[in-house]
């Protein structure tokens, strides 16, 4: 079990404070049966201007987690500085943070323009201020034929856009997005995944993104915590979560893997060296030194797999099914022990393996390319 | 949306008033209706407190002879029987004529359904007092009713229609059939006509179809309809006041008599605490057998 | 659409059942005729009232020349319009906080704000009377409008919170959101909103004030005379023709507003 402390990266050395420092907050809804515990001792520090992510399944507490950062929720003990300052007691209309809501919540009474312009006005700033920010925030979203329409007239995406301009206006410190693309379609939503990156880019404001898809968190973060159960289980950017998941439950929800059972190889072992039912030995880069009769996980990427004919200093396999995806071909093949693995090659005029349903192959996969898991 | 203990405050300030409203001119004058039922009588109208006994409730039963002996007297129970009687006939025929009538908008277009709706519920909001008088007009020895059958050769004299217990039924079926079709409405609305479909395609007749697929379905808004029908017409004042002349009493205007000509508060109060037992009691029932429907809507 | 007497029904049709069309038809007739026929003999030139002899709108005319009349009309307007929009404050600020968070008091209150519907109005009336007569009150128009006030919170209340229940509760954490305090977050973004609730919930505590009896009765006393206890007089000591008068006018009254009352609480569609 990994403790958020253990996780979190350490405070920038910029000198600058971090925009958010969260320390050991838990959050219980409900009283005794029927208590339910959303968040379990989190601890997670966001750095200025960086797009960070919060990715898991749904009920992992990550929304939970961004409410009480918005301050619509209390957190039932820890504590939250924004900018090196205590907010846990500031109310949300105190707090210099801005919410993208899922629905995006547009007040259906009110114009796009007036939507804009309601945090500037509840600010109390100048008129002639407010009208510039908010032809400012129409182009920036590019809705500048559509200040007087009123929201019912316009689509999902125009809405989607509405509500960033309206949440940018104000020119917060921190801007959260809860789930903003899911109620778009496919296409929609890929484009709108960029105008967010371009836009964080040229704002500068540091974004805490809420989603339950890996890929769009890969697309989009600078880095990414991977929750689960209301605890963090992973931070770090988009490659180390990707190329080397510390965690089984990181590694499954990331892309696909392989995970297989391994055990030390030889009798003393050496460090990084492990061996899959006696057969192998498959090595792993900065791995630790397997003892004897211990067991661990191993996780693999199919596409970083490489398939050969059987030869020495190989792994064992057997072919079972080949399906074929255009870009690459996906060869599922069974170890001796029975585990079923996958390798992902792609294809290519020059590289087209001659393999059918049930040929024995011998598979290796670099040092670097595999993961030592803790079972959770 | 919260933050520390404001909203506890804010909470207060803003039901606050509401509640101290119904509190203070609803729950307490209730209080003090129980309160009152076992004090003294005052006969010149009031109550004389401090002489606690239970007379004005046994006086529902029994009364005290000039000899002092104790009798039993039936004429306040008969009112009360009469009341639950006529309340239950009521509820009765508002439930046989009402389910055609909610099965038949619930089989309507949305478009037919919105002005049906409408036309069912706008009695409602009329006054009663005007709607009660209406059957005055109807009901009377030189009516429209009694004149349309004289002229029509088919009666010599007037039939005496009003100012008796018919007259008094006509009037609360007429005042409290409407809140019997809308719930019953609101359920069969609720029913995917599928059902039906798939009920005649594995030979179910008609007759089977509705008791076996659609009263059941349809039973939730009936029980509400019931009480909604029910409840009210027992504790009902204006139309056995109008339609029921002095000699159809219900309870309600038993009531209202011991704060009138009877004066006799603690009886009154006895009264009204026994009316809100019946309706506890039923109300109780209903919620007993629907608890789920019983958090919807109030 | 059809109307399925006329045109043979097609037997496997799950949505005709025989009779049904007829029982309605009587149903509207039944509760339609009276009203129809109080109206129709509200013209009538015969002083019997009930032998029609031709059209005349001679009692409406000696209606609004009676002063009694006047006055009474007078009262119940007064009385409809300061119990309306006293219950239909209270019943908003009530209402507004009752959606937003979930607390204890929550069933608690919801029973209690219905009382005035579900308990026979006969029974609150007599126990405000000693109520009222036990703290030595004066009954009048004040206690008439008191009374009025918490029969028709329910009524003022109930829309209201069915508009607040449709409104996506995030509106509210948006407002907060974006710097609005709760007063004008509730200003700005939640009474827009249920705007319309509130009108609706206006006007029907309005009628239910103007055509209550009960209440008005026994908490009311000289010079609290309204609308129905006039009629309610007159037609005790006998039918006159100014009361088919004031009666049809006060069913077009009732007619015109809670069309009124419909239209807005409809506009929810959204």
């Amino acid at each position: 079990m990994i403790i958020g402390d253990a996780v979190s990266e350490p405070a920038s050395s910029t000198g600058k404070p971090d925009a958010i420092a969260a320390t050991s907050l838990i959050k219980v809804f409900g009283a005794g049966d029927s208590a339910f515990k959303a968040l379990d001792n989190v601890s997670i520090n966001i750095r200025q201007n960086e797009f960070f992510t919060l990715l898991g399944p749904s009920g992992c507490g990550k929304t939970t987690l961004l409410r009480l950062i918005a301050g619509f929720e209390q957190p039932t003990s820890g504590t939250i500085l924004l900018n090196g300052e205590n907010i846990i007691d500031l109310p949300p209309f105190k707090r210099p943070v801005n919410t993208v809501f899922q629905n995006y919540a547009l007040f259906p009474h009110m114009t796009v323009a007036q939507n804009i312009s309601f945090g500037l006005e509840m600010q109390n700033r100048p008129k002639a201020e407010t009208k510039t920010i908010v032809d400012e925030m129409l182009s920036l979203v590019r809705m500048e034929s559509m200040a007087g329409r009123r929201i019912t007239e316009i689509s999902g995406g125009q809405q989607q856009r509405v509500a960033l301009a309206r949440a940018l206006a104000p020119k917060p410190k921190l801007l959260l997005l809860d789930e903003p693309l899911s109620a778009l379609d496919l296409q929609l939503r890929k484009d709108m995944q960029l105008e967010l990156k371009r836009l964080q880019l040229e704002t500068g404001i540091t974004f805490i993104f809420v989603t339950h898809d890996q890929e769009e968190a890969l697309t989009m973060s600078d880095r990414i915590a991977v929750m689960d159960k209301g605890q963090i289980l992973q931070v770090g950017t988009p490659r180390d979560i990707y190329d080397r998941p510390q965690h089984r439950f990181v590694a499954g929800f990331i892309g696909e893997i392989n995970l297989v059972q391994a055990g030390p190889s030889g009798s003393a072992g050496e460090p990084g060296e492990y061996a899959i039912d006696q057969t192998g030995p498959i090595h792993v880069q900065e791995g630790k030194a397997a003892q004897q009769g211990q067991s661990v996980t191993l996780a693999i990427r199919p596409e970083c797999i490489s398939l050969s004919l059987p030869a020495e200093g190989k792994l064992p396999g057997t072919i079972s099914t080949i399906v074929y995806h255009g870009t690459d071909t996906i060869y599922h093949y069974t170890l001796p022990n029975g585990t079923a693995m996958r390798a992902r090659c792609q294809n290519s005029t020059m590289t087209t393996l001659p393999f059918v349903a049930g040929d024995a192959i011998g598979w290796s996969v670099d040092s670097r390319s595999v993961s030592v898991l803790e079972d959770k | 949306m919260r933050a520390s203990t404001r909203p506890l405050v804010f909470r207060i300030l803003l039901i606050g008033p509401a509640a101290l409203a119904m509190c203070l001119f609803m729950v307490i004058p209730l209080m003090l209706m129980g309160w009152i039922s076992i004090q003294g009588r005052d006969y010149s109208g009031g109550v004389l407190w401090g002489e606690i006994g239970f007379d004005a409730y046994t006086r529902l039963f029994f009364e005290r002879e000039l000899d002092g002996t104790i009798a039993l007297n039936l004429n306040y129970f008969k009112i009360i029987l009469r009341s639950i009687w006529l309340s239950a006939l009521t509820m009765t025929i508002s439930l046989v004529v009402g389910f055609p009538v909610a099965l038949f908008m619930a089989t309507r277009s949305q478009r037919w359904r919105a002005v049906l709706i409408f036309m069912v519920t706008l009695p409602f909001w009329t006054n009663l007092l005007v709607r009660n008088y209406a059957w005055i007009l109807l009901l009377r020895d030189h009516g429209t009713i009694n004149n349309t059958l004289l002229w029509l050769g088919v009666i010599s004299e007037p039939l005496p229609l009003l100012h008796n217990q018919l007259a008094v039924a006509i009037g609360l079926t007429y005042s409290f059939m409407p809140f019997m079709v809308l719930p019953i409405y609101s359920s069969l609305e609720k029913i995917d006509f599928r059902l039906v479909e798939a009920s005649f395609d594995l030979y179910a007749s008609r007759w089977q179809t509705l008791k076996r697929v659609i009263l059941p379905l349809a039973f939730p808004g009936m029980v509400a309809g019931c009480i909604l029908v029910f409840v009210p017409s027992l504790g009902s004042y204006v139309t056995p006041e109008l339609l029921g002349g002095g000699k159809t009493l219900m309870i309600g205007n038993l009531i209202g008599l011991q704060f009138g000509a009877a004066r006799n508060w603690p009886f009154g109060a006895a009264l009204g605490m026994f009316l809100l037992l019946l309706v506890l009691i039923a109300l109780t029932s209903y919620a007993r057998n629907y608890r789920t429907n019983a958090q919807v809507g109030k | 659409m059809s109307l399925p007497g006329f045109k043979k029904p097609y037997k496997g049709d799950a949505r005709y059942w025989p009779g049904i069309f007829i029982a309605t038809a009587c149903f509207f007739a039944y509760v339609y005729m009276p009203i129809i026929i109080l109206i129709i003999l509200s013209f009538n030139e015969n002083r019997t009232v009930t032998v029609w002899t031709g059209f005349s709108l001679e009692w409406y005319a000696l209606a609004f020349e009676n002063r009694d009349i006047i006055r009474a009309a007078t009262n119940s307007l007064i009385i409809a319009s300061i119990s309306s929009i006293s219950a239909t404050i209270l019943a908003t600020l009530a209402a507004t906080r009752m959606a937003t968070d979930k607390f204890n008091g929550k069933t608690a209150f919801n029973a209690m704000i219905s009382l005035p519907i579900t308990v026979p109005e006969i029974v609150p009336a007599v126990a405000t009377l000693m109520f009222f007569a036990s703290l030595g009150f004066t009954f009048g128009l004040g206690t008439v409008i008191i009374g009025h006030t918490i029969f028709c919170l329910p009524f003022a209340y109930l829309p209201i919170r069915a508009r607040l229940e449709g409104m996506d509760p995030r509106m509210a954490e948006a407002a907060a959101d974006l710097y609005a305090n709760p007063i004008r977050a509730f200003f700005r973004v939640t009474l827009p909103q249920i705007l319309p609730g509130v009108l609706s919930g206006l006007i029907l505590a309005f009628i239910i004030s103007l055509d209550d009896f009960v209440t008005t009765f026994f908490l009311g006393g000289a010079g609290s005379t309204t609308l129905p206890i006039y009629i309610f007089g007159l037609v005790r000591t006998g039918v006159t023709p100014e009361v088919n008068a004031i009666s049809s006018l006060m069913l077009l009254l009732s007619l015109v507003l809670v069309s009124l009352s419909l239209f807005l609480g409809r506009e929810q569609s959204r």
